[in-house]
């Protein structure tokens, strides 16, 4: 069976079934208290331990902090690390336990080639010259259009920024971007909008400050348990923060809520259009930070001036009272902290909902101060290096790529011809990526560290794919995934705890994560291979000198510091030998050495057309804003307020389809299982797929607790073992994790057959703006298991 | 030409180009083998067409101008000349610029005729034509690299 989450505080935690441990209350203001958390393997204590090594979680964005366990030159466990400022101990349940899966038998440890149809195992250096031989046949035959990178949210800083300069300048392709766009593009793009720039205002210590906490699509207990710790223990004390939850699903947040909407999916962008016209209505507008601080207030309240409570109550079934309720609790304290997930971003106008939401909060003028700001939260533990170093395709260090000087200021630094680096136009997102592969017109795309067999939406088109002989694959990973699978040539590669890097959090903290362990077999850092591949390329500088200057992760993270100079995400007062001792806030400069706890303490935005990341954009279309356009709006550094009418969704349900469907993750999974999957305690927690529903939907449809269904929809039909939970009427939740490799179909069903992943049922859409693919809005039907 | 003639003429440019927008968008949007960008934001912009000549519609029922009602016809602005998805993002381009200057000329003519109702719809209206125009550029900006490189 599957355990459900317990919340109750217990002394002796087990933590599988009591993921957040035990309370230690404190009150507004005070210092979160420690509690270290500690898992080692059976009968080793912590006096048997040989050695310790600074890390950070990989397996969530939270960035907990911990030490490596080794002995015997294994990795036998972690501790959560005391005094970082982000978890003061605490751990995560996937951190207590899947450290295992460093240790599966099933690692790969040689590179594979395939050969007459299957893969075989071969030598690196095969390997190597044959992703050499085809990247210079397809430069020599098609260009760098015919090349095509899909990178991750899990490697480190300098591997990202090593791969960014080697697609960039080195290759010359456009087509570089990381599953970040499934997960992180909506926040990365709302924070453009509203503030000019990428970089998180708010920090994770403003929740010892908040009095009300508004969750937007964000179910922190399962999405960052630690952050969901510190929230409980606060909510524990005897003056808790008061929450607001917006989420369709009855989750554990939500169970703790002050107010609880829970609006039809695909309305986000109308609850917040009610919500800003409650707040303005009701004269809850701090006008002197608007005037101050803003520009575009009168268009935005013309733009909600229709969205009344009854109004919002129509299209987002919600009654008007909750509305009021909630405009009302939002406007009842300076201290408003609001964040923001996957609920905004994997849905309908993801990026004009959570624009809606930095509104709100300047609205408000809460921003910049204790226990007042926005957090726009990433899904992946190193999502933010992805953004900040340019694996997601917009330049390095949040640079411009319609700004020339921006342009020219990064040819300088890697000393290449400005005209060398691609600028023509926005960086090529990951489903349009996969779409030229489709064409054609991408010969060879180079996946590392990522599964888009199992998390891409509708799977049965990316199979297909993948799969084509004119496509030639290349994946980089831990284990034989479904996408690697269908690679052409498969690169083992190395992971946390067996190489060293840097990686930052969703709040800005950078963390140290040092080797403790070697790489089984013969598997490598991925720095290590980009620098191999860079090297049999022989990639040069405009003087002819080598293009990529560094050759371990500590001289790429120099390299990195300097592309960072000047920029927001500054880290160049950042070394390793600081960050052994803890996780440090960017930006960090000589003038803030120990780190920037939060953004925009003075008001001011990096709007400013000559340090701005982009001129934004159409919110409805993605059109973008031309330079002379933003140039003549003259921003000087104020927060921008956009408005964006609401537009209903295109998958409607109807007599087919008369179900919404969403999708989501659980406590016990990460990503597809690669790692969580092979973890024994976590596996044996969450073992198999399950849909939930409500009871008074089930009952209608003449299912009850436990049944086995059929989940479909026009793409596609997955079996789940349904679960009733007092989620919104009408609403099927999947979780996302579920693939196939350790089924007896790895490659995933054939035409007809019924699969497990929820990808299967989700539809080929994105966002216009972030370009984030819309998993969260789609119609379904359930049926029972045909016999 | 009498005083109400322009402002005929002008209404019956502007509805005529609305039409011209929602026919191309309507073929765009349920080309299920045209990609995918273009069918979902095309869902919107047609949205935005609709408002328009539906307003257009009404002001003139107002001011007893007859609008032409019978079926239209796309066209092709000086013939296909760019390949792939270049070619309906160069008609779209092409029909909202045009359907620019015709919300240029009602502007005018309200203006000139003192019209408010007419000048504030016109006012409202064009930058929704814009906005295609806009998002038509973006898209012949972004996709136009890979489509050329490819040929």
């Amino acid at each position: 069976m599957t355990l459900t989450a317990q919340a109750d505080v217990v002394d002796e935690p087990d933590r599988i079934r009591h993921p957040w441990g035990a309370r230690t209350a404190f009150r507004a203001d005070e210092q979160w208290p420690q509690r270290v958390d500690m898992q080692l393997a059976d009968g080793i204590d912590e006096s048997q331990v040989d050695r310790w090594a600074v890390s950070a979680s990989l397996l969530h964005s939270n960035g907990d902090a911990m030490d490596i366990a080794v002995k015997d030159d294994r990795i036998v466990g972690v501790r959560g690390r005391a005094g970082d400022r982000v978890n003061r101990g605490r751990l995560d349940v996937k951190d207590l336990f899947a450290w295992q899966a460093n240790n599966s038998a099933d690692r790969l440890t040689l590179p594979m080639i395939r050969r007459d149809g299957g893969l075989e195992v071969a030598s690196w250096d095969e390997a190597m010259a044959l992703v050499v031989d085809r990247t210079r046949g397809i430069l020599e035959e098609e260009g760098p259009s015919g090349l095509g990178f899909y990178t991750s949210g899990q490697l480190f800083c300098e591997e990202y920024y090593t791969l960014a300069l080697i697609a960039r300048a080195g290759l010359g392709t456009d087509h570089l971007d990381g599953n970040t766009r499934l997960c992180t593009a909506t926040a990365a793009e709302a924070l453009k909008e509203s503030f000019g720039s990428d970089g998180q205002p708010a920090s994770y210590s403003d929740v010892d400050h908040a009095e009300v906490i508004a969750l937007f699509g964000h179910n922190v207990a399962e999405t960052q348990p630690v952050l969901w710790m510190r929230m409980l223990d606060r909510l524990e004390s005897d003056d808790p923060p008061r929450l607001l939850v917006v989420d369709p699903r009855r989750t554990p947040v939500a169970e703790r809520a002050t107010v609880h909407l829970r609006p039809r999916p695909g309305t986000n962008l109308a609850l917040m259009n009610g919500l800003l016209h409650g707040l303005i209505a009701g004269g809850l507008v701090d006008l002197d930070f608007v005037e101050r601080c803003t520009q575009g207030y009168d268009a935005l309240v013309a733009m909600v001036e229709t969205c009344t409570p009854a109004w919002t109550e129509e299209i987002c079934g919600i009654p008007a009272a909750e509305i009021d309720a909630a405009v009302q609790l939002l406007g009842s304290t300076d201290r408003l902290l609001a964040t923001v997930l996957q609920g905004f971003y994997q849905s309908h106008q993801a990026t004009a909902a959570s624009v809606a939401v930095n509104n709100l909060v300047l609205l408000r003028g809460a921003i910049g101060r204790p226990g007042a700001g926005v957090m726009q939260m990433n899904g992946q533990p190193t999502a933010q290096n992805t953004r900040e170093c340019g694996a997601n395709g917009d330049l390095p260090g949040f640079r411009n790529w319609e700004n020339t000087d921006h342009v020219e200021e990064l040819a300088r630094l890697w000393n290449v011809d400005p005209l060398q680096i691609p600028h023509y136009a926005p960086p090529t997102h990951a489903m349009q990526i996969f779409r030229y592969a489709e064409q054609g017109s991408i010969k060879l795309l180079w996946v590392s560290a990522t599964n888009p067999a199992v998390s891409m939406p509708e799977l049965s088109r990316i199979r297909r794919l993948l799969g084509q002989d004119q496509l030639f694959l290349v994946v980089q990973d831990l284990y034989l995934t479904e996408t690697a699978l269908l690679a052409d040539v498969v690169l083992p590669g190395a992971t946390w705890g067996e190489k060293t890097g840097v990686f930052t959090n969703a709040d800005r903290t950078v963390h140290l994560s040092e080797q403790a362990v070697a790489p089984p077999g013969e598997a490598r850092s991925d720095l290590d291979i980009f620098l191999d591949f860079a090297a049999r390329m022989d990639f040069r500088d405009r003087d002819g000198r080598p293009l990529i200057t560094w050759d371990d992760a500590e001289s790429a993270f120099e390299a990195w510091k300097r592309c960072s100079v000047g920029r927001p995400c500054d880290y160049s007062a950042l070394t390793y030998e600081l960050l052994r001792q803890g996780g440090v806030q960017w930006p960090c400069t000589e003038q803030a050495p120990t780190g920037t706890e939060r953004l925009y303490t003075t008001g001011v935005f990096p709007t400013d057309p000559a340090v701005c990341e982009s001129y934004g954009r159409d919110l409805v279309t993605g059109a973008g804003v031309d330079e002379t356009t933003y140039r003549a709006q003259n921003p000087a550094g104020r927060a921008l307020l956009k408005g964006c009418e609401y537009r209903p969704p295109a998958e409607v349900p109807d007599n087919d389809f008369p179900l919404e469907l969403i999708t989501g993750r659980t406590i016990y999974h990460f990503h597809t299982r690669t790692k969580t999957g092979r973890t024994p305690e976590l596996e044996a927690a969450a073992p198999e797929m399950w849909a939930e529903l409500s009871a008074d939907d089930a009952a209608g449809l003449g299912f009850g607790e436990g049944d086995p269904v059929e989940v479909v929809s026009a793409r596609g039909r997955v079996r789940a073992t349904l679960r009733l939970r007092p989620h919104r009427a009408g609403t099927v939740f999947l979780p996302f994790h579920y693939g196939y490799w350790d089924t007896g179909i790895a490659l995933g069903p054939e035409k007809g057959q019924v699969g497990r992943a929820a990808n299967e049922l989700t539809a080929t859409a994105w966002d216009p703006v972030s370009k984030q693919p819309l998993v969260k809005s789609g119609t379904c039907r359930i049926e029972a298991v045909a016999s | 030409m009498s005083r109400a003639a322009g402002v005929a003429h002008a209404l019956r440019r502007a509805h005529a180009g609305e039409r011209r927008m929602i026919r191309l968008l309507e073929e765009l949007v349920n080309d299920n083998g045209q990609e995918v960008e273009i069918r979902h934001v095309g869902r919107d912009i047609l949205a935005w067409s609709l408002d328009s000549a539906a307003m257009l519609e009404r002001i003139a029922q107002d001011r007893e101008v007859e609008l032409t009602t019978g079926p239209v016809t796309v066209g092709q602005p000086w013939g296909p000349v760019d390949p792939a998805v270049l070619q309906p993002l160069r008609t779209i381009f092409l029909i909202a610029s045009d359907n620019s200057l015709a919300w240029e000329l009602v502007a005018q003519v309200a203006q000139a005729e003192g019209i408010a109702d007419l000048l504030d719809l016109a006012r409202k209206r064009h930058e929704y034509t814009l906005r295609q125009l806009r998002w038509a550029n973006t898209m012949i900006k972004t996709a136009s690299p890979q489509v050329l490189a490819t040929l």
